[in-house]
């Protein structure tokens, strides 16, 4: 197991290497003038000039990669022209929110679709193989935030029961902020429900037909005894797509957080990308790239202890 | 004996005329026709670009300029069938003209994508060595991504509109297309007939060209028309967040986003645009399921 967690870490070095190193090349390479908003609009051009030399612009990319990466390393991304603050500082501010959003739309999302898909595999090619099927399909097809417009539509213009956007005071108690998060993990998380039943239900299916299924029937194993071994077989592939599912729950955050005004690290993307302050979208990016690459390597390291071939295989 | 054995040879084959061999596309196509889910999407689908082609020609109203006396008008007004939206536009009008958009934004990423995807992934699945290892080490880089994240950070990146969304999401689907036509041409390349083509002395493009392409067209077609239906809700998210069509041009997810405002004086006209692209989304998502079933491809 330790060998398996040091090559695995080993592993994700390069990827880490890789992730930065594109998030760079969008900062350094491509078009549009980093210091359009930092410049006076009557700025000369040595006052470009000195700018250029300040912030290190005027070194080759090779340096600059360095130099931004060390600059990272050490939790500093830069200054925020805009937002008059220190990137890390907002981004330290924000992620939190976000955890906690995430955390409870991969946790609702992951347990629905886990259930749902279980329970279409089960009974498959029954009516409530098909409700789950084709409810997985509605599920896959559906814009989160036409969801979340739609919800704000019933529950908060016409019912006017839940609250338009925000994040709870915990200090108002734990109802009035559930009552914020209800609407942003229902919307979010429709699409996590949706792949995860799919995988689910597909991996169940495919694990009832293996042979030992034939065997614990044989030996006389009641129903629940043999899912319970069927469950255990079958959970690998829905690990793997568990980790994905929160990944693309930390990316479709930004559209969330942006309709239900939740202040993390979505709506801190949103708010760069209007006033073009670049240097918030792409460390943000980072950031939430770096935990996707570490989520997904722990839910490697979890699937070995799961199923002992993987130890092997690797 | 022998005559009476070749008259009835004769005479059987006269008789069982061969029927034509059915080819594999031909196969395909007929279980296709047979797929009532498919053929309803495709109906939907086709229905959706008739009106977003012929828009000028379906309705008299400017998707540009509205009247603002006609603002906010509900579904089922008169002269407005389905409302008009904050600045008096016909929402009939603005989404027929917003699917234009809409749509293109969602295809041509896919398309582009898979040429370049296919390109890539079929080159080092068939030479292999440290070709392969650039291009896919390469391409692994992207996986790291949240797709959605990725393609909002290329496309802030490169800066508000259209054409830089659809870079953007192409930027985003090479990986995957790569990904897939390089595993099917590793499947491909070992076959007898690849090895009879080089021993005929073919060089590598027509090798690729001519054999291997045919070969891996099935599982690429599928993979790719499976992304159809995520890439426009994805150009759609781009658009909501700013990113894609600026004002007064209608596009789908724009105009979700501009009348989300408006949810507590006309809340259903505001629902509308994203009806469309649920719409739009679910039937390339039948469409492909009901295009892997018939083509047999596993996935």
């Amino acid at each position: 197991m330790l060998t398996l967690t040091v090559r695995r870490l080993g592993m994700a070095v390069p990827t880490l290497l890789g992730v930065s190193l594109l998030i760079w090349l969008l900062l350094s390479i491509l078009p549009g003038d980093p210091l359009a908003s930092l410049l006076a609009p009557d700025a000369t051009p040595e006052d470009r000039a000195n700018l250029e030399r300040e912030l290190g612009l005027d070194q080759p990319l090779p340096v600059r990669y360095v130099q931004w990466m060390g600059d990272v390393v050490t939790g500093d991304f830069g200054y925020s022209a805009f937002r008059r603050r220190d990137v890390s500082e907002l981004i330290s501010n924000a992620w939190g929110n976000t955890a906690i959003l995430a955390g409870v739309s991969a946790v609702f999302g992951l347990s629905l679709g886990i259930a749902a898909g279980t329970v279409a595999g089960v009974y498959r090619g029954s009516w409530i193989d098909r409700v789950v099927t084709g409810a997985a399909i509605v599920g896959l097809s559906v814009p989160s935030f036409w969801i979340a417009i739609l919800l704000l539509i019933v529950f908060s213009a016409q019912l006017q029961w839940l609250p338009a956007g925000g994040i709870g005071d915990l200090s108002e108690g734990l109802v009035t902020y559930s009552k914020h998060l209800i609407m942003p993990v229902v919307a979010g998380s429709l699409i996590t429900i949706a792949i995860t039943a799919r995988v689910a239900r597909a991996s169940i299916v495919e694990t009832f037909q293996a042979e030992f299924v034939d065997l614990l029937r044989a030996k006389g194993l009641k129903e629940w005894q043999v899912l319970l071994h069927v469950g255990k077989n079958a959970i690998s592939p829905v690990l793997t797509t568990s980790g994905l599912q929160v990944g693309y729950l930390l990316g479709g955050s930004v559209l969330i957080e942006t309709i239900f005004s939740w202040p993390g690290l979505g709506q801190l993307v949103f708010t760069a990308i209007t006033a073009r302050d670049l240097l918030v979208v792409q460390a943000t990016t980072l950031v939430i790239a770096v935990m996707f690459v570490l989520l997904n390597l722990s839910v490697d390291l979890l699937q070995a202890t799961f199923d002992p071939r993987m130890k092997r295989a690797t | 004996m022998t005559t009476a054995t070749g008259t009835l040879a004769a005479d059987w084959l006269e008789r069982d005329v061969p029927a034509e061999p059915e080819s594999y596309l031909q196969a395909a196509r007929r279980r296709f026709m047979k797929s009532k889910v498919g053929l309803t999407a495709l109906a939907v689908l086709g229905l959706l670009a008739f009106t977003a082609i012929f828009a000028p020609v379906l309705t008299t109203y400017d998707p540009a300029v509205g009247n603002p006396n006609d603002r906010l008008m509900t579904i089922g007004s008169e002269g407005h069938i389905l409302g008009t939206d904050e600045q008096g536009r016909d929402m009939l009008t603005r989404l027929f003209y917003g699917g234009r958009l809409s749509l293109i934004a969602g295809l041509v990423p896919v398309i582009v994508a898979t040429v370049i995807g296919t390109t890539l992934g079929s080159l080092s699945g068939y030479l292999g060595g440290w070709v392969a290892a650039v291009i896919m080490r390469t391409m692994d880089m992207f996986y790291a991504f949240p797709t959605v994240l990725l393609a909002i950070a290329v496309s802030a990146s490169l800066g508000p509109g259209l054409t830089n969304v659809i870079i953007a999401m192409t930027v985003v689907y090479i990986a995957p297309l790569a990904r897939v036509a390089e595993a099917a041409t590793r499947r491909v390349r070992v076959s007898e007939f690849i090895e009879a083509a080089r021993l005929t002395g073919a060089s590598t493009p027509t090798i690729i060209r001519t054999q291997i392409l045919a070969n891996i067209f099935s599982p690429i077609f599928v993979y790719a028309s499976g992304l159809v239906g995520l890439s426009i809700v994805i150009a759609a998210s781009l658009s909501f967040l700013g990113l894609g069509v600026s004002p007064p041009a209608s596009e789908w997810g724009f105009m979700l986003n501009a009348l989300r405002g408006t949810i507590y004086v006309n809340p259903w006209v505001a629902a509308l645009p994203g009806l469309f692209i649920f719409l739009t989304s679910i039937s390339f998502n039948m469409l492909a399921d009901a295009i892997r079933d018939s083509l047999d491809v596993r996935g």
